[in-house]
């Protein structure tokens, strides 16, 4: 597949590209882990077993690795793409790093902005990747994960 | 649980597999639960979506991977790194088998660091998800008083 960069003749609102979204603020339930966890079959203590938690290396219950997918905070930014409205868009790859655990109890903000827009050519048209790189930090003010989300979708056909 | 310490780990070791087949109400509570709609709910919804059949979404399917890690670096590990790929759709009843391998191992002297590739096998033999994988591991020399 041929890349190319955001300038080749692609359509969206370029004043977005590297400017901070605050989304706002999610409160983490053990609850709402416990319940997340369990969706996924989780059996690991530290997830879903409150007392053992307590006993554990972070004292509390604290969130699996895909738990930021079930906080819910404000739109981030939209690049106002022209694409295809019949064509799903798809997740094409994430890439996180975490920095410490999310507790039951904290509360987490976040703030994105679109890093990166480019297309690709292949067998079925071009495809358009946005990638966003959403920051969580904690109620104390420390970054607890990073993630960089690319999605694709097909580009408009008219 | 197990803990796995960075001296007992070496590249080439094997971990897992983990078996998952998350069937249509599974996969129906995790999209709602994670306020997901139309292909990740049912077959109606994916049609209207223009797609021919209900999917399981990639954060399902990357939750199981990243569950495989998890529970096999034990509770004084740390997930520290975790990139991953989506290859291939997802559907209810798939048969995922999460697998990985190890393919570095460093040390600073008090904590190793452990990198990983990690994959979904489905039932035809395809990797729909593919991912490597950075995890922080105690060391038993750190550990004595």
């Amino acid at each position: 597949m041929a890349e190319s960069n955001a300038g080749d003749g692609l359509e969206f609102d370029r004043s977005v590209l590297g400017v901070d979204v605050d989304m706002g603020e999610f409160h983490v339930t053990k609850e709402a882990i416990i319940a997340y966890a369990r969706a996924l079959g989780e059996t690991n203590p530290l997830y879903v077993d409150e007392e053992a938690a307590k006993n554990g290396p972070y004292g509390t219950v604290i969130a699996p690795a895909g738990f930021y997918t079930y906080m819910k905070f404000r739109p981030g930014p939209n690049p106002g793409l022209r694409v295809h409205e019949n064509r799903l868009g798809y997740m094409a790859g994430q890439d996180i790093e975490y920095l410490e655990p999310i507790r039951a109890g904290d509360t987490i903000s976040a703030r994105a902005q679109i890093s990166h827009v480019y297309t690709k050519t292949g067998r079925t048209g071009r495809l358009v990747f946005v990638v966003t790189r959403t920051t969580y930090a904690n109620q104390h003010g420390r970054t607890v994960m990073v993630v960089e989300s690319s999605n694709v979708r097909s580009e408009t056909m008219v | 649980m197990n803990q796995v310490y960075f001296e007992d780990v070496e590249p080439g070791d094997l971990v897992g597999p983990i078996v998952k087949q998350p069937g249509v109400e599974e996969t129906r509570a995790f999209a709602e639960l994670s306020r997901l709609s139309g292909r990740f709910v049912s077959s109606e919804g994916a049609r209207k979506e223009g797609t021919d059949r209900m999917l399981v979404s990639s954060w399902q399917s990357m939750g199981y991977l990243a569950q495989l890690i998890t529970d096999w670096m034990g509770e004084k590990g740390f997930l520290s790194k975790y990139s991953v790929f989506f290859r291939r759709r997802v559907e209810p009843d798939d048969r995922l088998e999460c697998q990985a391998v190890v393919t570095d191992t460093q040390t600073d002297g008090e904590r190793g660091v452990v990198t990983l590739d990690a994959f979904i096998v489905n039932q035809r033999g395809e990797r729909p998800l593919q991912a490597t994988v950075e995890v922080t591991l105690p060391m038993r020399s750190a550990d004595r008083p």
